[in-house]
């Protein structure tokens, strides 16, 4: 019974080892270094969303707005950096610093999360139509912002974010592995973690127990738009250029890494560990599928078929349960 | 203590943030106006007015029914996109009509002294390669600051007095594409007329 339960909680790491072995076996390029790192850092944006929105999937919600908020992020950090703030009653214009045009895009993604949590509690909206709306309404004020055209050239400052190393690491892995430290803090040491799996495994019990859930809500969305707005900021500072369409089906990654690693959609249950691993796993299977020349087609619908057999896993978890 | 320590931090990250200018000078120097009129200034003299390809348009018109490929890599430019080639051509001739800006000439070529848009200039000119620029943006603003020159302020000034019948002289710029053959007359974009 204990190898069982054993068995299924590392049914995703196990997964990825297989498909590491049989990668390296297909493919001599896998497992150099060079190629490992590079699917690291690959994954750090991916990681970001996954991390943020496995809270929300936890208390049984989604984000289906985080490839949005990080594209709209991602616009405004380079539109700050290089066109700053113009005044022109004032006749004053307010330049960004890196850091400046960072933490505006946060600020920027957290709002937006936090309208999201807002809208979805004080109106009952289903999180689903909720951040469809968000969806739609932040690739559009993407577009609007720089109209349409892609924003360049925004220093090499900025590109070392997405670009250096650090201690023989790439920085963007810096930046996600700190955030993962961050989450698995939050879900595992805090209140606020206790709350949202209570929140998550039932919701009226989690009422009666006089948990805060429209503020816990409004937390979790909130922290999810700001996990999408570092991510925008890493995708802006790796290619010095901000993309209109940028973050396009990110959020279809994310779940999938989610799904994958264990989190049920229907809240409650799951880890960032697991969510890791559906991270890591889906940027394996990414650079796998590239090594191995699979037409991008095929690709989406490999992918699809391992969202769906992790999904159908999960489910014969819980009937077993 | 809590909030004053969170006052500060907010502070120096404002600090860290941010930097301030007036607008006024920030957009002057954002404009580039400066820049511009040097680098237009630059591909009107050296670019055009002292290029040692600058032809006559005769002469051009009989090489270019002669020998296209050859009259292509001798006298034009191309940017390897598209057919097209553009030339620097020079030319007298007499004034046949003027309608809407377009001066006909009596020896069938025509100046567009109105519609001075696109590349044809620039181009001809040889002196703009698209790696000096950061931008496609920065690339069009230039092209834009130069035929709008030519457009509002140099042609304008030299085609005061200028009426039907006059003999001028002029330089100027225009494209040829192959299915332009047998090329019996030009469209030419001035750069500068003289009466």
């Amino acid at each position: 019974m204990i190898s069982n339960s054993l068995l299924k909680k590392s049914q995703s790491l196990i997964a990825l080892f297989l498909l590491m072995v049989v990668l390296s076996v297909v493919s001599d390029k896998f497992l150099t270094t060079g190629n490992l790192w590079n699917v690291l850092r690959q994954i750090s944006v991916n990681l970001c969303l996954s991390i943020g929105m496995t809270l929300v999937i936890l208390t049984a919600g989604i984000d289906l707005s985080v490839g949005a908020i990080l594209g709209l992020s991602g616009a405004i950090c380079a539109g700050l950096l290089k066109f700053g703030l113009a005044f022109p009653a004032l006749d004053l214009w307010v330049g960004f610093t890196v850091l400046g045009a960072t933490l505006a895009a946060i600020l920027v993604g957290t709002s937006l999360g936090f309208f999201n949590g807002w809208v979805i509690t004080r109106f009952s909206v289903p999180p689903f139509v909720a951040t469809l709306s968000m969806l739609t309404i932040a690739r559009g004020l993407s577009f609007l912002y720089t109209q349409g055209q892609p924003i360049s050239d925004l220093g090499t400052d900025f590109e070392q974010i997405g670009a250096a190393w650090l201690l023989g690491v790439p920085v963007p892995v810096w930046i996600s592995a700190c955030l993962i430290l961050v989450f698995v803090v939050i879900t595992n040491r805090t209140s606020l973690g206790r709350f949202i799996y209570a929140i998550g495994g039932n919701e009226k019990a989690a009422l009666v127990s006089g948990i805060p859930i429209k503020q816990v809500k409004w937390l979790v969305y909130a922290l999810s738009g700001a996990m999408a707005a570092i991510g925008g900021v890493l995708v802006t500072s790796r290619l010095n250029s901000a993309q209109p369409n940028a973050g396009m089906n990110y959020e279809l990654d994310s779940i999938a890494a989610i799904v994958i690693g264990g989190t049920s959609l229907s809240g409650g249950q799951g880890s960032i560990k697991g969510t890791i691993i559906g991270a890591i796993l889906i940027g394996v299977l990414n650079n796998g599928l590239v090594l191995l020349n699979v037409s991008p087609f095929w690709q989406q619908v490999v992918k699809g078929l391992v969202i769906l057999l992790a999904v159908i896993v999960d489910k014969m978890n819980q009937k077993s349960n | 203590m809590k909030k004053g320590i969170g006052i500060l931090v907010l502070l120096v990250l404002g600090y860290q943030s941010v930097y301030f200018e007036k607008l006024s000078t920030r957009t002057q120097q954002a404009s580039g106006v400066q820049d511009f009129g040097k680098r237009v200034e630059a591909i009107l003299v050296q670019g055009v007015l002292n290029n040692p390809v600058l032809t006559e348009d005769q002469q051009l018109i009989k090489e270019l029914n002669n020998n296209l490929t050859n009259t292509q890599k001798k006298l034009g430019n191309r940017l390897g996109i598209g057919e097209s080639a553009y030339y620097l051509v020079k030319g007298k001739a007499r004034i046949s009509s003027i309608r809407d800006g377009y001066v006909l000439l009596d020896n069938g070529s025509g100046l567009d002294t109105q519609f001075i848009f696109g590349n044809e200039v620039r181009d001809a000119s040889r002196m703009i390669h698209l790696e000096d620029f950061k931008s496609q943006k920065d690339l069009n603003a230039l092209t834009e600051a130069l035929n709008k020159h030519l457009r509002e302020t140099k042609i304008p000034a030299e085609m005061k007095g200028i009426q039907v019948g006059d003999e001028i002289s002029y330089v100027g710029a225009c494209e040829v594409a192959p299915s332009d053959l047998p090329v019996t007359s030009l469209t030419i974009y001035p750069v500068e007329i003289k009466h």
